[in-house]
């Protein structure tokens, strides 16, 4: 007999409700599931692994079936976790194979937060055994390998959400829609900046005691502990800053600007991380820097949007998008305290002292534009606003993470789409991979003969 | 010997604390950093959380396995491997003071090997009540010379030498409290005059 698990009421109650199964797997139906326990198992819990898993564990109605990871330590890390906060034991796996064989069938989601060149088959693997996935970014190390999760989710009608977490953020999602769109506050937006900007830090470590064995490494594609711990820099396994970083920020300017970028032109710099014989110590550049070109926005007009990612400073308050208009700036963080929004000063003060009477904006800061000019031709410091103080949806106490997570579990129970499915994240997975491309294209060329002038 | 109870225990007092002062401070010449496997206290703590939780001995032992018995830590310790009189880095190096044209520049080094030994040596014929004003009296000697170290260094280090020799001035004052307070004394190893070589004219 079958037994009549949590993923068939999902299924029986979408449809007895008249709910029908969307293109992207999702359940729909007319009754709130919010109550139903959803059975989910995690695949690496690194660093951002732990980040998911902490904003998990403060959510309600999920059931941890199975915790999987290649590094013992940080498996029953999981492991011990989840006991301590919800009581739950977990099963433990190395291989996520083995999770698939073992549990597929009752799981209704899966977290997956491991290096990305495992992402595409561990995503299509467990797609292809009918479990939804919420994958990290990078979506893949490749883009036949992003592809192929596309793929995935289409042909099995599951959902695929990519961890760009911010497309779920309430904050963004005032900005985006609220702030550039209903009131237009930056007018036309010309052009954007944004940086991710990390000070220097060394390769990570591991103690001797937890070293995974030379056998266990190479089975999971990892040459040695050293690049297991710093796959992030590894042309073979990661995607280095641009992809980390940058994907997370690129993605929001395409998706704020409502467009694909048309052009992209890029430099990256490796000569800061050395090996002891002065090559470099990574495979990918420490900083990069482009420039991406919309040729028609969702206002209808081009822009330029410059964007950086340094791993040698922390230069220029850490990390930003700003979009830059005729009539006001927008510079949005995931860190509130960093947000802000500049009046250009041809927009009377009247105009946006009423918006943020009305609560759109929070109050002005008179002081920042209180700085002299030192030259006639310089325009005059613009004066800043914060946010408003409440925006809907926004709880500071939440992890940032965690609306994300909320998101892709209630498409999971039917009740709301996801706010970064594949098809959406493949769009700045294509705009870094050309921005790689363009680094490795080259610029221009000086020659000496250019600074000279000759008799 | 003066019999007057209170005035044994304020010498006491004076004892303990100069000879503490004096060990401890000889200590720290000894004093050195070192790697060490020491217990793994998260271990531990992690265990009593799980079976705290609910979680059977056997189940949470297996739980924790993976986690090192020991972790390697950076530990304090003492060793004559580490013995340095003067300090090694900052204002006050042998070098510093064997710069010094207040300084005969010979005695510096021996000086530097023989401070740990004298402050932890004196300290301890204190404690233990040999010798007790000769200790004290050569204790004194021992602090005026640290007091001349802070009067050369001064011009160059400014208020902090000045608030050193302030500092020292005030275990003077202990030093010589005690020197006077010496016939009071009890519960001593080695009295005063008990040998030849040690005689003096206190009243004993």
């Amino acid at each position: 007999m079958k037994i009549f698990n949590r993923r068939d009421f999902l299924k029986t109650s979408g449809v007895a409700a008249g709910g029908l199964m969307l293109s992207s797997g999702m359940l729909k139906a007319a009754q709130n599931k919010s109550g139903v326990t959803l059975n989910i198992a995690m695949v690496g819990i690194g660093a951002e692994g732990e980040v998911l898993l902490n904003s998990l564990l403060k959510l309600p109605n999920v059931n941890f079936v199975a915790v999987c990871d290649i590094w013992p330590v940080r498996k029953t890390y999981a492991f011990r976790r989840i006991f301590k906060e919800l009581k739950q034991k977990a099963k433990m796996y190395e291989d996520y194979k083995e999770l698939i064989a073992n549990h597929a069938k009752d799981l209704d989601a899966v977290f997956i937060a491991t290096p990305d060149f495992w992402h595409a088959p561990q995503t299509v693997d467990f797609l292809n055994a009918g479990v939804n996935v919420y994958c990290e970014k990078m979506m893949s190390n490749t883009l036949e390998g992003a592809k192929s999760m596309v793929r995935a989710a289409r042909k099995n009608k599951k959902l695929l959400q990519i961890g760009h977490q911010r497309t779920s953020n309430p904050r963004y999602l005032y900005a985006r829609e609220v702030l550039l769109r209903k009131n237009n506050i930056c007018g036309k937006i010309m052009a954007c900046n944004g940086q991710w900007n990390r000070a220097v830090t060394a390769d990570l470590t591991w103690a001797k005691k937890q070293t995974i064995p030379d056998e266990t490494l190479k089975k999971f594609g990892y040459s040695d502990m050293a690049q297991f711990r710093n796959w992030r820099w590894s042309k073979a396994l990661g995607g280095g800053a641009i992809s980390d970083l940058g994907a997370h920020q690129i993605d929001i300017f395409g998706w704020m600007l409502g467009a694909h970028p048309s052009r992209v032109m890029a430099s990256g710099n490796r000569d800061y991380y050395k090996k002891p014989d002065g090559t470099p110590a990574h495979d990918w550049d420490d900083n990069v820097m482009c420039i991406f070109e919309f040729d028609k926005t969702f206002q209808g007009n081009k822009a330029q949007v410059f964007y950086q990612v340094l791993t040698t400073t922390s230069s220029g308050g850490g990390y930003f998008e700003s979009f830059m208009g005729d009539k006001g700036t927008l510079k949005m963080s995931e860190n509130p305290a960093i947000t802000k929004l500049f009046r250009e000063n041809n927009v009377p003060i009247e105009e946006w002292d009423k918006l943020a009477k009305n609560g759109v904006i929070g109050t002005g800061d008179a002081d920042s534009a209180n700085v002299k000019t030192a030259d006639a031709r310089e325009s005059a410091a613009l004066m800043s606003y914060g946010f408003p103080a409440t925006v809907p949806g926004f709880d500071a106490e939440k992890p940032i993470h965690m609306y994300h997570i909320e998101n892709f579990l209630g498409a999971v129970r039917g009740e709301n789409k996801l706010s970064c499915d594949a098809e959406h994240a493949y769009e700045a997975e294509a705009a870094v991979f050309k921005a790689r491309e363009a680094i490795s294209k080259g610029p221009l060329e000086f020659s000496e003969d250019d600074f000279v002038v000759s008799d | 010997m003066k019999s007057n109870i209170t005035y044994t225990m304020a010498f006491w007092l004076l004892r303990f604390w100069l000879a503490a002062r004096a060990i401890g401070t000889g200590l720290t010449k000894f004093q050195g950093k070192v790697n060490a496997e020491v217990p793994n206290m998260e271990k531990v703590k992690e265990l009593k959380e799980l079976i705290a939780a609910g979680m059977s001995e056997t189940e949470a032992k297996a739980a924790v396995a993976e986690m090192p018995d020991t972790v390697e830590k950076i530990v304090d310790t003492l060793s004559f491997s580490f013995y340095s009189g003067l300090p090694e880095k900052g204002p006050m190096t042998v070098e510093t003071f064997s710069a010094s044209p207040l300084m005969p520049a010979f005695a510096v080094t021996p000086y530097s090997y023989m401070l740990g030994f004298a402050l932890i040596g004196l300290g301890l014929t204190l404690l233990l009540g040999i010798c007790t004003r000769l200790s004290l009296f050569l204790m004194g000697l021992l602090y005026v010379s640290l007091t001349w170290g802070f009067i050369v260094l001064e011009p160059s280090m400014g208020p902090s030498a000045a608030a050193g020799i302030a500092y020292l001035g005030v275990h003077m004052v202990l030093i010589v409290g005690a020197l006077m307070l010496a016939d009071y004394n009890r519960l001593e190893l080695l009295p005063c005059g008990k040998f030849r070589m040690c005689k003096c004219s206190c009243d004993k």
